[in-house]
């Protein structure tokens, strides 16, 4: 059955905004990711003008995350200090890349930065992520289970002599209140010049940066994306007057689902296997930009809009 | 006796104009889209618009529908640095945002260039007509206008066909019809409806219709509260979101729930 969408001014199978909704909903309980990254591409691919796709996306996000936070909440996984601390670092992050997007735009290679950045972090990430990962879980098999204390890196020693340390109880973590602030600011940054909400950049930085525990990671995760996306939803109804309800409801109808399957999955993965599960995806759409921006394409115009 | 004749001559030159004159009013060509008022619903995916009316016999017919003219801001790739990137932003004005159009021949064949460009019958004819910002050499403007018209085909909304144009005696002229596949990519909006019959090189005769698509209902109603009342729009968009993601939440008590 079709169904026509007001905004994007398009027609769709019902079927397929739910297919994708449910896909990314899963990964979205799985790994405390938006899924925006991965989103926004497919919707374009389906017909829907970019500025819709990604304006449409944030909004289908607040309801995968509310369903996922609220799944990892009562699961005990949601660290809402650590979240609110990040939180707030993010937001100004946010506004910092705006300024920075506005300053690239007038020098005339935006666009270069953009993508150059969004390989580089995604490719970064997504490989150091696997292979940690794989090292953890050979470690384990090897039952070398003497372990010896972890001696403390120069940089965790010099966070811990930062001021305003805090108890961060959920996480099983003490850190300056300025670290977290320091990296939300940084994913903040880094998410408004890629233009995704930034939950796989955040993810890794509160892993291997924070040290909190996978799971608590996710829940908290989600915890900060609802927050973000629900911003990106009203500014962009109230801007550019680009959000698709219909297009949403057919997204949300899947994507709440695929949380809590994502969620209910989750918790059957041990940490290292979820961590492996998102390096192969943020990998194989690091794959998938490289040859975007590498293969000569059919036709030397785009559109002006999306991420 | 010489006066006598040239009265004469006079009077059945005008006669015979005024035959001709009558002759021609009476099979002026005329044009009806049929289904021209098009609504947009929950369910639309697309539709169809027939296009028929009387004509002279023995000419040859172009028929072309089009949107209003518009401007559009598109990004132009280049390599940088071995990569494909957007380097540059261009404008594109006089751009119909729709483009149908079918002849019973090939418009080349039958019209010449200067007249084709005049009435933008056939794609050459439209690049001509559009307005390129920032003003490119001859070569570089034709690539970049051939691929914005590649752009416009793969979304739908320019077409170019021959024949299926049904055509059949009817008194002293012919009737004719064609149906056009209208695809739901076209946006809502008053679309023009053009048919030139054509012989020996000319124009003999024009006729013209219009179609009319506009949203309906629950589309128009979003659509509208998108447009004008974009703060309660997003606030409802998140209002929805936030009762669905809790909604879902709520029946997965079982599956997602606490320990």
């Amino acid at each position: 059955m079709y169904i026509y969408l007001p905004v994007a001014h398009t027609s769709i199978n019902i079927l397929i905004p739910m297919a994708l909704g449910l896909t990314v909903g899963l990964l979205s309980g799985l790994f405390g990711v938006g899924g925006g990254f991965l989103m926004t591409p497919l919707l374009i691919m389906m017909g829907i003008p970019p500025t819709v796709a990604a304006a449409t996306d944030s909004s289908q996000i607040v309801g995968a995350s509310t369903s996922g936070t609220y799944a990892h909440w009562k699961l005990g996984n949601v660290d809402f200090r650590m979240g609110s601390v990040l939180l707030a670092g993010g937001l100004v992050g946010g506004f910092g890349g705006v300024q920075v997007i506005k300053i690239l735009k007038a020098m005339g290679n935006a666009d270069f930065v953009i993508k150059i950045t969004y390989v580089l972090m995604l490719g970064i990430v997504g490989s150091y992520m696997l292979v940690e990962s794989i090292a953890a879980i050979r470690r384990n098999r090897n039952k070398h289970r003497e372990q010896k204390p972890q001696s403390d890196s120069r940089l965790t020693r010099a966070m811990k002599k930062l001021p305003l340390q805090m108890e961060f109880k959920k996480s099983g973590v003490t850190h300056s209140a300025l670290v977290p602030l320091f990296f939300g600011v940084f994913v903040g940054v880094l998410a408004a010049v890629m233009g995704v909400g930034g939950g796989f950049l955040m993810v890794p930085v509160m892993v291997y940066l924070l040290r909190m525990p996978m799971h608590v990671v996710v829940g908290t995760s989600l915890f900060m994306i609802l927050f973000n996306s629900i911003e990106v939803t009203f500014l962009q109804s109230y801007t550019n007057h680009t959000v698709d309800f219909m297009l949403a409801v057919l997204l949300l109808i899947g994507s709440t689902l695929g949380a809590q399957i994502g969620t209910i999955f989750g918790r059957k993965l041990k940490g290292d296997q979820l961590k492996i599960l998102l390096a192969v995806v943020v990998l194989a759409v690091t794959f998938k930009m490289i040859s975007d921006l590498t293969l000569t394409p059919s036709l030397l115009l785009g559109s002006t809009g999306g991420h | 006796m010489k006066r006598r004749f040239a009265k004469y001559t006079i009077l059945a030159v005008m006669t015979v104009a005024m035959l001709a004159m009558l002759s021609s009013s009476a099979s002026a060509m005329t044009a009806k889209a049929n289904h021209d008022d098009i609504k947009i619903g929950l369910t639309y995916h697309g539709s169809t618009v027939s296009v028929s009316g009387l004509t002279d016999p023995n000419v040859d017919l172009i028929m072309k529908i089009t949107g209003e003219d518009a401007t559009e801001k598109l990004m132009r790739k280049d390599k940088v640095a071995g990569m494909w990137m957007n380097v540059e932003e261009i404008t594109l004005n006089h751009v119909p945002e729709v483009y149908y159009l079918r002849s019973t021949k090939d418009p080349e064949a039958i019209l010449g260039a200067e007249l084709r460009n005049q009435y933008v019958i056939g794609y050459p004819a439209l690049r001509e007509k559009i307005d390129l910002e920032p003003v490119r050499p001859t070569e570089q403007r034709t690539k970049l206008l051939d691929d914005f018209i590649k752009y416009k085909k793969d979304g739908m909304l320019y077409s170019e066909s021959l024949g299926d144009v049904d055509i059949k005696p009817e008194g002293g002229s012919e009737s004719y019809y064609t149906v056009f596949d209208w695809p739901y990519q076209a946006p809502p909006g008053q679309y023009q409806v053009d048919v030139y019959a054509v012989k020996d090189g000319q124009v003999i005769d024009t006729a013209q219709s219009q179609v009319t698509v506009e949203q309906d209902g629950a589309i128009k109603s979003l659509s509208d509260m998108a447009k004008n009342n974009g703060g309660v729009y997003g606030l409802a968009a998140i209002g929805v979101s936030v009762t669905a993601g809790f909604g879902v939440g709520m029946v997965f008590k079982g599956g997602g729930g606490s320990h």
